[in-house]
């Protein structure tokens, strides 16, 4: 339950609360210690003069002029079990040290070719998971915060009545778990976030 | 290699474990996930209650 009182907020039943949640910390600090990402670092953006494009697209989340933190901005904003797409694979190819991995990522994005459906998809893997498949990648923290994909918000639907309870919002969640086939046991990046607070 | 658009600049290597992270105030349009980000706010949570359900 929700304790909206003094936040200028207000509900109506059955209509949809949006979470954004953040990544727990120790798969944050696992994820950097894996890629080598200094996260303590602070940084803004700025234009690379090297892009081509014809419009500079916005950059992939918010950062005011004051920077931010690597682990703030993976934290917040990079989705660490989030979906890869052929098409990220396709883009870490370069990434790739060994000969094997680059093999395996031609065939993953291969036309056709079931590979990826096995190996990558039906096996629940997230960005995090990636050094299982690839364990060569050795990725750029610039890579990592422009193409990983970045937390979307969650919509759940309110389960209170906003008539008899108008600050209190309540809804029903449960807590999602599997394992993935090395073993490790995953919980949705949602539930798990409520489940800490 | 692939090129990027953006290309970090680095203020400074540091880190406080215990500072609060503050949004930034953006003016950018950004797509609705994003501008939905901007718009949103920690809402305290009251109370939970845990309850079991058998799924098997």
């Amino acid at each position: 339950m929700f304790d909206l009182k003094d936040t200028g907020l207000s509900y109506k039943t059955a209509t949809n609360l949006a979470i954004y949640p953040r990544n727990r910390i120790e798969d944050v600090n696992r994820f950097a210690k894996l890629y080598g990402v200094n996260i303590k670092k602070k940084f803004t953006w700025k234009v690379n003069p090297s892009w081509k494009g014809k419009n500079q697209p916005n950059t992939p989340f918010p950062i005011g002029p004051e920077g931010i933190i690597v682990k703030d901005a993976i934290t917040t904003f990079i989705d660490l079990q989030g979906p890869v797409s052929k098409k990220l694979m396709k883009d870490m190819l370069p990434f790739c040290r060994s000969l094997e991995d680059r093999e395996k990522v031609a065939a993953f994005t291969k036309l056709g070719d079931k590979s990826f459906d096995t190996e990558v998809v039906k096996k629940n893997l997230g960005v995090i998971d990636l050094f299982t498949v690839l364990p060569s990648l050795k990725l750029s923290t610039e890579f990592i915060l422009q193409k990983f994909p970045t937390i979307m918000p969650r919509y759940y639907t309110i389960a209170s009545s906003s008539l008899a309870h108008p600050t209190d919002l309540s809804m029903a969640i449960s807590l999602d778990e599997w394992k993935l086939p090395n073993g490790t046991t995953r919980q949705g990046l949602v539930s798990a976030f409520l489940q800490d607070m | 290699m692939h090129i990027l658009p953006w290309g970090m600049h680095e203020i400074e290597d540091f880190f406080e474990e215990d500072k609060p992270q503050v949004l930034p105030t953006i003016n950018h349009t950004y797509d609705m996930n994003m501008r939905n980000y901007q718009a949103g706010s920690d809402i305290p949570i009251k109370s939970i209650k845990e309850l079991r359900q058998q799924t098997d």
